[in-house]
């Protein structure tokens, strides 16, 4: 395994009464294919908003390749290194596909670059990567709900992150997308860690090395995917999790 | 997909067709109809700026009339002290720009109705300012007797109508040149950027509120600017020029034009103008019944403006998405 990337140390977050996210203890390391699944309510996009800076944790800490980052909001988290995708993609619906690529990559770019708009061939090469290239010049509005999906992946990889954050990327997807998703996660490189939350089982098995368990706010297990599908509790709450339907 | 940018052929003739019929109207009109152009030349800046902040940055705002007016008053006391035309222009745009980066921090954390309701506030609170103020503004009397100047050192005193006409008219254009050329820089797609979607300028590392305030502050230089202009074609300035029913006039000129087009927001103004000015005076006292109606009609008959229809016309782009 790689340094840690990602740590939540203790994290919490409590509205009221409630607790989210309870003590939660979290490491994702460099490299990693790490997923964090659980039934509804299980408090995952709750952990993924407090990774990204977009809630803050009522207790613990949050730490970025070693580095405390529990007051930062998400812009800086941005800037030092995690990409993210929402549940529904948040794009620039006014602008073109290119533009939302070049848009996300400028806080990490030089301001010549920035400003002259040149060397727009590693968005374009971004984009082509997912299957995108035909749309470089479509609005993001215009876009369908699978390729919107890909083009969020698209910007949130364009700032080169050294930690990824993908919220159920295949909510809403046909199965012909879930297969273009899973060929265009396929393409990440290694030296990015990615961290996802979601439901779709088989992309689950097919792109995750490392499992975390969430129920109720708090971690369950993490493992490899078939020791956390041996796992008798895990087992447990996903038939409870099913009675209770 | 760049709503102020006029891309197409027809839209970029349109606008040589206006610019050119602006600069000669001179020679076939008389002077009671340029004082009246000139005089909205101040306006159509107020407007610029009010489309700025509302359409292109999406904070809808009532309170560009407060860097207006001090832009206005801050000519005033220049062309107090014989300074030309061209240093008014450009120190009421800095005192306004850095009254609205001193108001700005409050405005740029509030979205919508809040952000609608802080900028009147402003607005207001401006108005109140200028009629209390004796000592610097003149209290209610506002500055009455704002002496005539050139408009570059060394010029000719402003006095002849015409003369007046070409340098506010001149002036305004240039304003909204460059106003239009920030707007197609990457600095516009970032202003863009931020209206559209928040969330994803913020993970993408971008800073949003820092970006907004930077756009305050221009928008206030560009009403500013206004300011000086209303200055150098009335001659005077009294907190009626700065109050609600202006702010309200031009917000809906903006919504008329259509409100993400500083085009559109110049073509409102002089929609809105032409009505107050030829059709209200046969309706005495009525002129507030029928800038309203005038009003929801441009709400219901003219979705997305003026501009809009230009769009449908060809003579824009338009916006996708919005």
């Amino acid at each position: 395994m790689g340094k840690p990337v990602l740590e939540l140390r203790g994290t919490g977050r409590a509205y009221g009464a409630l607790k989210a996210v309870d003590d939660v203890d979290l490491t994702v390391h460099a490299g990693a294919r790490h997923a964090l699944i659980g039934p509804n309510g299980a408090g995952k996009s709750t952990l993924l908003h407090l990774a990204a800076g977009n809630l803050r944790p009522t207790a613990g800490r949050v730490l970025l390749a070693g580095r405390d980052v529990t007051r930062h909001g998400p812009a800086r988290r941005a800037r030092l290194g995690v990409g993210r995708t929402f549940q529904t993609p948040a794009l620039i619906g006014s602008a073109d596909c290119l533009t939302n690529v070049a848009l996300a990559a400028w806080p990490a770019q030089t301001f010549r670059a920035r400003w002259l708009r040149r060397d727009h061939a590693p968005h374009l090469a971004r984009l082509d990567a997912l299957g995108l290239a035909d749309d470089a010049a479509t609005p993001a509005a215009a876009l369908s709900h699978g390729r919107r999906r890909l083009l969020e992946l698209a910007v949130a990889l364009a700032a080169s992150p050294r930690l990824l954050l993908l919220d159920e990327p295949a909510a809403g997807l046909t199965d012909d997308d879930v297969g273009l998703l899973l060929t265009a996660l396929g393409t990440i490189g290694a030296e990015v860690a990615v961290l996802l939350v979601e439901h779709h089982q088989e992309l689950v098995r097919a792109f995750a090395g490392t499992v975390t368990v969430l129920h109720q706010g708090a971690v369950v297990t993490t493992g490899t995917p078939a020791e956390v599908a041996a796992d008798p509790r895990v087992r447990e709450i996903y038939q409870g999790a099913l009675g209770a339907a | 997909m760049i709503p102020t940018r006029l891309r197409t052929p027809l839209g970029i003739a349109a606008a040589v067709v206006a610019v050119a019929a602006l600069l000669l109207l001179p020679t076939v009109a008389d002077n009671y109809t340029l004082i009246t152009v000139s005089r909205v030349a101040g306006l159509g800046l107020l407007a610029a700026s009010t489309a700025l902040m509302t359409g292109v940055a999406g904070l809808p705002t009532l309170g560009q009339i407060a860097p207006y007016a001090v832009g206005a008053y801050t000519a005033a006391h220049l062309a107090h002290l014989a300074l030309p035309g061209l240093v008014q222009l450009l120190g009421a745009a800095a005192a306004a720009a850095v009254f609205s980066l001193a108001t700005g921090a409050a405005v740029v954390q509030t979205r919508g109705v809040i952000c609608l309701m802080v900028t009147l506030a402003i607005g207001e609170l401006t108005a109140i300012t200028a009629g209390q103020w004796t000592s610097l503004t003149g209290g209610t009397d506002g500055m009455p007797r704002v002496p005539a100047t050139p408009a570059l050192p060394g010029g000719e005193n402003l006095v002849k109508v015409p003369d007046v006409y070409t340098y506010t008219v001149v002036a305004a254009l240039a304003v909204l040149a460059v106003t239009m050329l920030v707007l197609r820089s990457p600095a516009g797609t970032l202003i863009r950027g931020c209206r559209d979607n928040e969330a994803r300028m913020r993970a993408s590392g971008h800073r949003v509120s820092l970006t907004l305030l930077w756009t305050f502050t221009g928008a206030g230089a560009i009403a500013g600017a206004g300011g000086a202009l209303l200055v150098s074609s009335q001659r005077t300035v009294s907190p009626s020029n700065v109050g609600f029913e202006v702010a309200a006039l031009v917000l809906l000129a903006v919504v008329i034009g259509g409100a993400a087009s500083i085009p559109g927001a110049l073509a409102g103004v002089a929609a809105v103008v032409a009505v107050r000015d030829t059709i209200a005076p046969k309706l005495p006292g009525e002129a507030p019944l029928l800038l309203g109606v005038l009003f929801i009609a441009a709400v219901y008959l003219l979705p997305g403006g003026l501009s809009g229809v230009a769009a449908r016309l060809g003579l824009h782009n338009g916006e996708a998405g919005a």
